[in-house]
């Protein structure tokens, strides 16, 4: 039976249902609300945050086991709580820039972040389900949310299109293993090891993971990736790009370790390589920093197959390291172009993405550069930022799991990367501004100034000291 | 007594029928009528297995796809809107600015 101590052990899955919920009613009942709810939504977010290190070291299954909170579960959750606090701050700016402030944004980022919570949390493949609509219904609605701008809607249409396919080989998956094992429980799914070896179960099986492997972008179900992310408004595609991919990473992990016996640690290898060759060899040849970027997005989703691939107990901690270092560098250099970009002026397409806008930003803006170099190098992989330690993890990990061919072939592969990583260092410090660039002037009291403030922070700290990360989240081994 | 197996080819089929439906069609909205097959198919599987099983959480999920097939229309078919507002087209051959 569910109980109301049961309530009081999802407090922060609670309070972001509850605050997104609000904030539609805060929407039609105050007038120029936006501010009011930005404030909102910040508090919603640092309250979960701050009730959700209640739970560490309580393993427990609650409501009628559909939910269940483990270390593992709470730490991608606290990832993405991070990810959204810093969305919701560079938000409020990029906003009112695009005149499209309206209170919904906030809801819809809330909503999603719920469907996020829920679907790590769940346990039971009807909750997730239910939490990986919950937020792919409001990605399509926020990718979409430029509405004037063909650009946007392109990105939506495109993600919608895709995504509710894929949902429906999800589907299909789900109803396989329903079929197999007469239940949904995943306790009682993976209970059973004759079941394990069935071969529709692992057709089940490996459409669930299909699916997912498309929400995080992984080759060969990633050709969605750069096309959204590009037409997406800038803050939005670094949130999918790091709270979406964890969210789907978080959830198919524990699932993916449980039908270990399988063996499929080849097939996942090999998605790993061919991710990261094609996110990185195809970036080289890009001229807007935002597909920049999302061919990067994929390459990094190859790192963290590196660490899905290897499937042992060092995995789990080597790709939650990268992905909370991910989280701030991606994000971070996402709102910086974001920050970047030209007002709205009813244009179909967005302005200053080129990457030849950037040469010369290092004499024309020295802070925003300084603070852009800090995160290329970062996803370079260079130490001392929060970059290199994930890597680190993450290729020990398949070291670990003697699959040292992985490994190196991850480092050479990862070394492409520094190549347009430093392009972009390169020109905004070393060469000339093309032709008197037309600049968006921004203050420093810009919140897109204080969330990158707040990623930078994130990247060195975790660099500087990767046993913090430890001791914040109770993993065991450093 | 219809035998399992019946139900379960015929949700097969119509959920190839959606799957190729959306490989070949052009235009957005058939293509999101084709999804929705896709998902009634599986539906279809659902409630067989339930009925077959004596089991009642298969028919519980139908009911939660039925409400997300339902929420999800209603997003796509705005972002349509808003597509075919700034465009005048849902051919997905002609949305092709975002490329490479």
């Amino acid at each position: 039976m569910i109980q109301i101590k049961d309530l009081l052990e999802v407090l922060p899955l609670l309070i972001i249902a509850f605050s997104a919920i609000f904030i539609l009613l805060l929407e039609v009942s105050i007038k120029k609300s936006e501010t009011v709810i930005f404030g909102f939504s910040l508090i919603a977010i640092l309250a979960a945050i701050a009730t959700s290190f209640n739970y560490f070291n309580k393993e427990m299954i609650i409501f009628n086991q559909f939910l269940r909170i483990s270390n593992a579960s709470l730490t991608f959750s606290v990832i993405i709580l991070i990810s959204m606090l810093i969305t919701v701050i560079a938000s409020k700016s990029y906003i009112e820039k695009e005149n499209v402030n309206f209170g919904e944004y906030y809801s819809m980022l809330l909503f999603a972040l719920m469907g996020m919570m829920l679907m790590i949390f769940a346990n039971d493949i009807l909750i997730i389900f239910i939490g990986l609509e919950l937020m792919s219904v409001c990605f399509y609605v926020l990718a979409g949310f430029l509405r004037l701008r063909q650009k946007s809607n392109e990105s939506a249409l495109k993600y919608f299109l895709l995504g509710a396919f894929m949902t429906g080989f999800i589907l299909y998956g789900i109803a396989l293993i329903y079929g197999i094992t007469g239940t949904t429980n995943l306790t009682l799914i993976f209970s059973d090891a004759k079941v394990l070896t069935n071969y529709v179960f692992i057709i089940g099986t490996a459409l669930l993971i299909i699916g997912f492997m498309f929400k995080i972008g992984v080759f060969p179900f990633h050709m969605w990736i750069p096309d959204v992310y590009d037409g997406a408004p800038t803050v939005v595609s670094g949130m999918l790009s790091t709270a979406g991919k964890i969210a789907a990473v978080g959830t198919i992990l524990p699932i993916i370790l449980a039908v270990n016996i399988l063996n499929f640690k080849i097939i996942f290898s090999v998605a790993a390589v061919a991710t990261m060759l094609y996110g990185n060899v195809i970036a080289l040849a890009q001229t807007n920093i935002k597909r920049l970027l999302a061919y990067s997005s994929i390459a990094s989703a190859g790192y963290i197959f590196v660490g899905v691939a290897s499937m042992n107990e060092f995995a789990l901690r080597g790709i939650a390291y990268y992905l909370i270092a991910y989280t701030f560098m991606q994000l971070g250099a996402f709102i910086i172009v974001a920050m970047l970009e030209k007002k709205d002026d009813g244009s179909r397409d967005y302005k200053n993405v080129d990457l030849d806008f950037y040469k010369g930003l290092g004499k024309r803006n020295p802070v925003i550069a300084t603070f852009m170099t800090f995160f290329l190098f970062s996803l370079a992989g260079i130490p001392p930022f929060a970059g290199f330690w994930g890597k680190y993890y993450l290729f020990f990990a398949a070291i670990k799991s003697n699959q040292i061919w992985l490994a190196v072939v991850a480092i050479l592969l990862s070394l492409i990367g520094v190549y347009y990583y430093l392009k972009i260092i390169v020109y905004m410090w070393f060469s000339e501004s093309l032709e008197p660039v037309s600049e968006e002037k921004f203050s420093f009291s810009d919140t897109g100034f204080a969330a990158t403030v707040l990623a930078v922070i994130g990247t060195i700290l975790f660099g500087v000291d990767p046993n913090l990360f430890f001791s914040l989240f109770k993993f065991v081994t450093p | 007594m219809i035998e399992i197996n019946y139900y379960l080819i015929v949700s097969a089929i119509l959920f190839c029928t959606g799957v190729i439906g959306v490989l070949v069609r052009r235009n957005a909205i058939v293509i999101f009528m084709c999804i929705e097959l896709m998902l009634n198919a599986i539906n279809l599987t659902f409630v067989a297995f339930s009925s077959f099983m004596g089991n009642v959480n298969g028919q519980i999920f139908v009911f939660i796809v039925m409400t997300v097939a339902a929420a999800e229309a209603a997003v796509g078919l705005a972002i349509v809107i808003a597509l075919f507002r700034n465009k005048e087209s849902v051919n997905i051959d002609e949305i092709n600015i975002l490329k490479w």
